[in-house]
Order: C-alpha cells, then structure tokens, then sequence
C-alpha cells in the first residue's frame, strides 16, 4: 500500500510537470510493479526537478533519459501480459519487424497524421485515401486476419501486422490481454511509420525494417530528437526536420521490399517456409532494375516509387513540394476495392487512371487457324485469308506484360481476379463466342483465362478467405512476369447463317476482389465492386475475303509480335514453336541480337546446343560481349566441357552485371564443379546478398561451409534449405483439387485451349509448322 | 520541494487518481479495455454479458467453438465520475433474416446520419435528453456486418473534447463503431 500511495503521488506530480511524459505511464494492478513504477517515476521526479526545466521547450524538457525511462516503464507493463509465443522477449515474430531498442515501443511516440498534415496538406490529403493509410481497417483485410485471430490465436496475427499495422505489433497491442488503446487502427501505415524507419534489415519481407523512435527533428549534430516538438520548434530548425524524417533509404527499391515482398514461416503455418509473394523480386528479375541481363527487352531504369510515387502539381500547401510537383502519396496501384469501399472517389479514379497509363499491357490477337487446313495465318493484319460460313477457326491471342515492373498480377494473387475476355460477335452484335464473362451473381466464368492462382491446403480445396496459413501446393499459377508474354488460344464455330464481318475483341480484365471473397467479407447482397478494363484489341473478320490491312500504329511492331510468341511458346516448353517464331524475327530484323539469343536459348532448354552455340556466336557477332549472349553461352561452354572458358563468360557476364542472381549462382556453380571452393563460396554468399531466400545458395553454402570446417555456418545454411525447399509431396495436394475442378483443371497445362466444346490440348497436338 | 507542497500533491493524488483506479476482469470481444478508457477519458470497469445459445456461425468458426466473438455478446464499459457514470455499450446480435430483422434495430436511430464505410451498413444518432438515457451526449451508432447487427452507445463524458461535425456527431464514436465492425467482419 505504501508504494502504491507513492505511485499516485508521484504520478500526479510527474503529470502536472511533464503533461507528455503522464501519458505514458501506465497503472498497473500489480503491487510489486506498482512498486517498481513508484521508483520509476520518483527518479523522473528527481531528474526533472535536478535539472529545473519546467515549462522550456520539448527538446530540452525530455531528455534522452527521460524518453528512455518511460518506454523502459511502458515496456514492463505490457511485457507483464504479452504473450511471448515465439520466445522470451520476441516482440513480432512470425512477423520480422525490427525496434531499435529492441522493446515495445508506446503507441503515442507516433505523431498521428493531423500533425504532419497540419503542414503536409498535399500529402495528409492524398494519404488519407491511400491504401497505406487504410492498411488496417478495411473489411477486406479485417476479414481474414479475424479468421486468424479466431482460429490460431491473435499472436500469429503479427505476422500480417508487422506490415498492415506495424504501430500496434510494436506497441505490443497484439495479445490475448491487450493493454494497448488500439485508437491509432484507423491511420493504419501513418506518416511517422514509414518516415521513422531507419533501415531495412534485409530483403526478406514480412517487415524487415527497423523502426527506430520516431523524431521529427535532430539536433544540431544530427541526432534524433524522439517527442512531438510543437510547430513553431520545426519551422524554426527545417532543415532538421528534414533529416530527421528523409532519408535516402526511402528511395530505394529495398525500403519497399520490407513489405512488398513475404513468405508464410514456419512459425505461421507449423509446415515450412513458403514464398508468398515476391513483388520486389520480380521488379528485379525485370528490365526496369538493370540487374538482370536475362531479360528479353530492355529497359530504363525504373523503382518502384518511379511508377507508384510520381510528382504531380500540388493542388494543397505542400512544404515537401519541388517546384510546385509533389511525389504521390497515393501510392496509385491495383486496389479498386477499397476506394469503392469507403467512396474516396479521387482515389478510385486516380487507380483506374494509372490501371490503363503507361502503355503496361499489350493485347495481341495474333493469329488464326482455321480447323479445314491447320495453317497457321500471322501475323493478323499483315497477312490476307479468308473465313467461310460454319468454319472452326482457333485464334491465338498474346498478352504481353510490357511495361509493369512486376508479374500480372502481383502479391496476393488468390485474392485477386485479372483474366482474358474473349468475344465474338456476328454483324448484328449477336453473340457468337465469349468467355471470361461475368454471371448474373457477380462470379467470374470459371473458364476464364485467368492469371490468376489456385492455392490449395491438405484436403486438395481451395484456400478460400486468405487463410494463407493453411496453404500447401499452388494448383496453377498463371501469372505472368515482368516482360514476359503468354499465349491464350479460343476456338468458335462461325454460324453457317453468318454475313458481313464478325467482331472480334479480347480484353484484359481487372476486379478487386475476386468475387467469392467479396461474398465472403459482406455476405452475398453487396453492391458490384469495380472491373477494370486494363488493356484491350478488337479486330474484324470478315466471312469472305479479308486482305492485308498492314500495322495499327498502337500494335507492337511485327518483329515483336513474333517475339512475344516466341517467349510465350518457349515459356510453355514448346521449343519447335518457339525457335520458329524466333526465326521470323530474325527475318524481320537480322540485326537484332536477341532474336539469335532468343534461338540458342531454346535450344538449351530443347538440349540442343549444338544448334544453341550457332545462334549465340551470331548474336556475339552482332554485339560483342553481350552479357544475354555470354551467359547461354557460358552455359553451352559447360556442356562442351570449356570450363575455362565457361568461367571466363560468367566472369564478364558478373563484370557487368555484379547484382545478377543467375550469373552468381552459375558461377558459383562453376567455381564448386571446378574444385575452386573459396570462388564458389564468394559467388554463393554475394547471390544470398542478392536473394536471401535462394535455395542453391543455401545448399551449396551449407556443404562449402562444411567443406572448409565450419560446422555451425554449414548446419544453419542446410536447414534453410530444409525449410524452404519444396515440399515433393505437396502437389498431390494440387491434383486433388484439380481432378475434383475440371472446370478449372484445363488451366494448370502449359497448353490448353478455350473453347464452347472445351477441347483439350491432348486433341489438337497441332503445331506452328505449318506458318505461311 | 517543501511539505506544503508535498501535502498538496499528496491531497490531489487521493482525491482525483486513487479513486479512478479499476481494473476490469472480463474480456470484450468487440474492443479492449485499453481503448473504452481513452474514449471515456479513465479507468473503466467492464461487465459482459453474453447468449451463448445464439451462435453466429459464420464460415470461419467450427461448430465447436466456444470463442466469445462467437456468441452475441454485449459489453458495458462504465466509468464513475463523482454521481455520474458514462457508459459504453456494445452489443452484437446475430441476425436471422437480416433484410427484415435490421430494419428493427435502426428504428432506436430515427434521426440518423448514414454513415459510409462501417461494416455493410450503418447509421448514426444522436440519443436526446430524457430519451434513453440522461445524457445529452449521447449517441449511438447502429450497424451491420453480414448477419450480425450492433448497436454501439455512448455516453460522451464532458471534458473529453472531440470534433464534432456539422451534425454534432462525433468522428471518435465513429471510429469506434469502425472498430466494432472491423472485429465482426
């Protein structure tokens, strides 16, 4: 009792002197902590009342010690109650979020978004209705991280918050007997989150940054000043502002790779490590990185920020404006959802409006066979044919992800729903053909070409509500990555009654979310949430004569066309297709290299390097020490048994592209083949700089480590490779669901075609050898 | 510090902090203690009172379950200031026919604001004196999620300032009710 008069005493003492400091002590009903706070505020008191500094600003009124000691404070408290699941003093895990400090951290260090706003008035503006903001609150999202909280136990939501709300995983607000005000939810990812990290602790994802306190000034030596200083202390000192919340981390792809990227640890789903998604990957495996010379076009250099944080002109006051432009805070990107939702209407229109900018699709309708003759007639519109009445015509459309620095579509791709829609219409707009139509109760046709994933838990069923911890084997995954090209092919009757010209179009369609999801968040009565049209091409086919009309100025060039088939062919393993493409480009343009790179490269996957080395020595003809060209050629150096001169090539490849995991890894590879184990093991531990998740650089790290006697390094790189590797019995998981969804099932082959008939693949093994 | 002073601190601690100290045993399904005492401005005590014969069933729970969020439950936060006790009530119900049955609960609301964007749909009020409670503050914000219908109150404690909008209508109580629905979805 004695301490705990004290306590109240002294609270009340410490509050009328220090109005901040009183919000972070915490009353406990414990009576030895009560005890252990009465100490604890006696020793602010006398600090307080040594130094004499009541009523001087913040930054002199809250010293380092006094910030130190409250959160020490704040820290007992909640750690009293905290469910350490993952270990003793582990605040986020399976989340990998980062304190400096290494403690809990109280929720009001992190000025709310009025503060800044109050000055940010552009950015406070556009954050309000950006995803960022709304990362917590929305239905989409609370709907199934509850079935987590309700089904394993609100600790393992740490996991998602790590990143969807970082404020109460450090706070420590996400246990069973939570002593937290939850009032920040609402700001989700606020201004003082993001602006607080100091750095990211590797490319991990799952939130691996680290937070430091937040400060929005430093002092004169630039060190960070935590506390929410008053407007007139940041107007005086702008420049320390500045440093206290800008760094040049938060322009890099790396600070978005703290949360755009996750995999579902072991200590989530109690079965391995599985990649989820790899958004930051797949920016660097394409064109816009420049660190990849794999890729089949090339690019200008492009981060992320480069596409979601574009300057605009500031309509709203805006200190951090640069010549009147602004960089968005709106962070435009896929999420239609929940704009629609809370009826931000500028940010809705703003999303579509970048959704169809930047040229990031192209729809090609390539090409057609008709079922009398099997000849193949492309590329549409450079080449004349002809339609007769109740002819079967298949007809090959190519998407190509041109211009997204990341797989269509991106991260959550079980939640997402983007898809082909193919229609036929005769001369009165009669419906001839369509798939990828949406039924009268909102459902996408489940025949659609759709780029989307089918994951799938133990039982072989769909892991609907993003309960991502039950995932097990990926059915299919039909998205497409960066600079890539798929092929869709449809098949229609033309009726025997037909005239004039049929209408043909394919589209590529966008809605968040799928509407299963939706359905489950709201129930089935919810209004229809918005399709975006990303990308389209309608062409005419006349029943009769159809000559050539030449190049639409908004398709690719002819060349590329055939490119784009060529990667489409070659991504579905058909070699002879995809070297004959290849072959037309070559035709159109000799001067191309990558064309014969394009031709050696599948022949390597096609084993035939003979052919393959033909083709390259043409491309390293046409540009010497091209880095494409010297890695498949490296390639065909090993398989001849050059391995000198296989090295030689990585080596150069490596030289000019020091950040490319294929190089690293080959080389690697090469180095250990050629029992030169200290070269191999600088290859493999640069790749794992790289990607730390790359699984041939964990296994051969685990047996260099144990070649050269270190034991621990060695065991630690094996069971990273244990975790993560496949799981060899997963997929029966995958077939499980796909024998009992034939409606699906046509999806997961390489080649499938949609038709009304839904002809396999197997019945029409036909090829493009007959191309005119 | 002199005695006076030390007396004077003293007198204030047992007058205005001892007083308010209580800790609530039960749990609230629908928002934690921690945050009904920053809305009600102090220490809250908290009865919950539940049907456990109503289930909600919705897709995520097994027919065994026993979680509280489960079952319609109703929290009361109170806090005592000298005679007065400000109260928040949440109480959840499971819905048989919501199309029907919901319609019932928004007639406690017959002067409503819509509100956009809590839960599927819901509305909120302002509660007159000599209504249902004695409290010109308060006010109440009724909505849905799915099946579920809640009806959030609040007895607004006088010196907790808060914005208010054009209707007089709170965006705190607002961002309660966010929370409530947030829990439900």
């Amino acid at each position: 009792m004695k301490s705990s008069t004290m306590f109240y005493i002294l609270h009340f003492i410490t509050r009328t002197m220090h109005p901040r400091l009183s919000r972070a002590v915490y009353f406990s009903s414990e009576p030895r902590e009560r005890t252990s706070q009465a100490w604890v505020l006696l020793a602010i008191c006398l600090l307080t009342f040594a130094r004499g500094m009541q009523g001087q600003s913040y930054t002199k009124d809250m010293s380092a010690a006094d910030l130190e000691l409250q959160r020490k404070h704040y820290a007992e408290h909640v750690s009293s109650t905290y469910n350490f699941a993952f270990g003793q003093g582990v605040i986020s895990v399976p989340g990998n979020a980062a304190v400096e400090g290494e403690t809990f951290l109280q929720p009001d260090t992190f000025p709310n978004a009025k503060y800044c706003g109050h000055c940010h008035q552009e950015a406070y503006h556009q954050w309000q209705q950006s995803l960022h903001r709304n990362s917590f609150r929305t239905p989409f999202y609370r709907a199934s991280v509850n079935i987590l909280i309700n089904t394993k136990g609100i600790e393992f939501s740490r996991h998602c918050d790590s990143c969807h709300n970082p404020i109460a995983v450090l706070a420590g607000g996400l246990t069973q007997n939570s002593v937290v005000d939850r009032k920040f939810d609402q700001d989700g990812l606020t201004c003082m989150t993001c602006h607080s990290v100091q750095k990211v602790q590797s490319t991990l994802g799952n939130g691996s940054y680290v937070m430091g306190v937040p400060a929005v000034l430093v002092d004169e030596k630039g060190n960070r000043i935590p506390g929410i200083p008053p407007d007139s202390e940041i107007l005086a000192h702008l420049d320390r502002h500045s440093k206290a919340v800008m760094q040049s981390l938060y322009r890099t792809p790396e600070f978005c790779s703290a949360c755009h990227k996750a995999n579902l640890p072991k200590t989530l789903n109690e079965y391995k490590e599985i990649r989820a998604f790899t958004t930051y990957d797949e920016w660097q495996n394409s064109k816009f990185s420049q660190r990849n010379p794999l890729t089949f076009y090339q690019g200008d250099f492009t981060i992320c920020q480069g596409c979601h944080m574009k300057r605009a002109a500031n309509v709203l006051p805006e200190p951090g404006a640069k010549n009147g432009t602004f960089v968005s805070h709106r962070w435009p990107a896929g999420n239609t959802a929940v704009p629609f939702y809370y009826g931000f209407s500028e940010q809705l229109e703003k999303t579509v409006e970048f959704l169809r900018s930047g040229n990031y699709l192209n729809v090609d309708i390539f090409s057609i066979r008709k079922a009398s003759d099997g000849k193949l007639i492309a590329p549409l519109g450079s080449q004349s044919f002809t339609l007769a009445k109740g002819e079967t015509v298949e007809v090959t459309v190519v998407i190509q992800n041109k211009n997204i620095g990341h797989s269509l579509v991106p991260e959550v791709r079980d939640l997402y729903e983007a898809w082909t829609e193919f229609a036929v219409s005769d001369a009165d707009g009669k419906e001839i053909y369509h798939s990828g139509f949406i039924k009268p109760d909102g459902v996408l046709d489940e025949r659609a070409h759709s780029f989307t994933n089918r994951p799938v838990n133990t039982g072989g069923v769909f892991v609907d509500n993003h309960k991502v911890w039950t995932i097990h084997s990926v059915a299919y995954d039909n998205s497409v990555q960066a600079g890539r090209s798929t092929l869709v092919r449809y098949e229609f009757r033309i009726p025997p009654t037909a005239q004039g010209a049929l209408t043909v179009t394919a589209r590529v369609n966008y809605r968040h979310l799928r509407q299963s999801y939706l359905n489950n968040v709201f129930g089935d009565n919810h209004p229809a949430y918005p399709i975006v049209q990303l990308a389209s091409r309608t062409r005419f086919f006349n029943v009769g004569e159809n000559p050539a009309a030449g190049q639409d100025p908004s398709d690719n060039p002819d060349w590329m066309r055939w490119n784009n088939l060529g990667i489409s062919y070659l991504d579905q393993l058909q070699y002879a297709d995809a070297i004959r493409a290849f072959g037309e480009v070559i035709k159109l343009r000799p001067d191309y290299a990558d064309g014969y790179t394009n031709i050696g490269l599948t022949n390597i996957g096609w084993e035939k390097f003979g052919s393959a080395r033909a083709a390259l020595d043409t491309a390293l003809k046409l540009i010497p020490g091209n880095a494409r060209a010297t890695f498949y050629h490296a390639l065909v150096e090993r398989r001849d048994g050059h391995y000198d001169a296989e090295i030689a090539d990585l080596k150069k490849v490596v030289e000019q592209f020091p950040q490319s995991r294929d190089a690293r890894r080959e080389l690697g590879v090469s180095y250990y083949q050629q029992d030169r184990p200290k070269e191999a093991l600088e290859q493999f531990q640069a790749l794992q700089a790289i990607d730390p998740d790359d699984l041939a650089a964990h296994y051969n790290l685990s047996l260099l480590y144990r070649r050269m006697g270190m034991k621990d390094k060695a065991k630690e790189q094996l069971a990273f490779y244990k975790l993560k590797k496949v799981d060899p019995g997963a997929p029966t998981y995958s077939l499980d669901f796909l024998r009992s969804h034939p409606e699906i099932s046509n999806e997961s082959k390489l080649w499938h075609i949609h038709s009304d008939g839904q002809r396999t693949g197997a019945e029409d093994a036909g090829s493009l050898g007959g191309a005119q | 510090m002199n005695n006076v002073c030390r007396l004077v601190c003293l007198a204030f601690g047992l007058v205005f902090i001892v007083p308010g100290l209580c800790h609530a045993q039960a749990k609230c399904p629908w928002l934690n203690a921690a945050t009904a005492v920053g809305v009600l401005g102090g220490e809250v005590e908290l009865s919950v009172s539940s049907r456990p014969e109503v289930p909600a069933a919705p897709s995520q729970y097994s027919a065994t379950d026993q979680r509280a969020d489960r079952f319609d439950v109703t929290c009361d936060f109170r806090r005592k200031v000298g005679d007065h006790v400000y109260q928040l009530q949440i109480a959840v119900n499971t819905l048989a026919h919501p199309s029907s049955d919901f319609p019932t609960f928004l007639a406690r609301c017959p002067s409503n604001v819509a509100l956009t964007a809590i839960g599927n749909e819901a509305v909120q009020c302002r509660v007159g004196a000599g209504a249902e409670t004695s409290s010109p503050l308060t006010e109440k914000i009724i909505g849905r999620v799915r099946n579920r219908a809640f009806v959030l109150t609040l007895d607004r404690v006088p010196e907790v300032t808060v914005k208010s909008d054009e209707n007089g209508l709170h965006e705190d109580t607002r961002n309660l009710a966010e929370q409530v629905a947030g829990s439900l979805f």
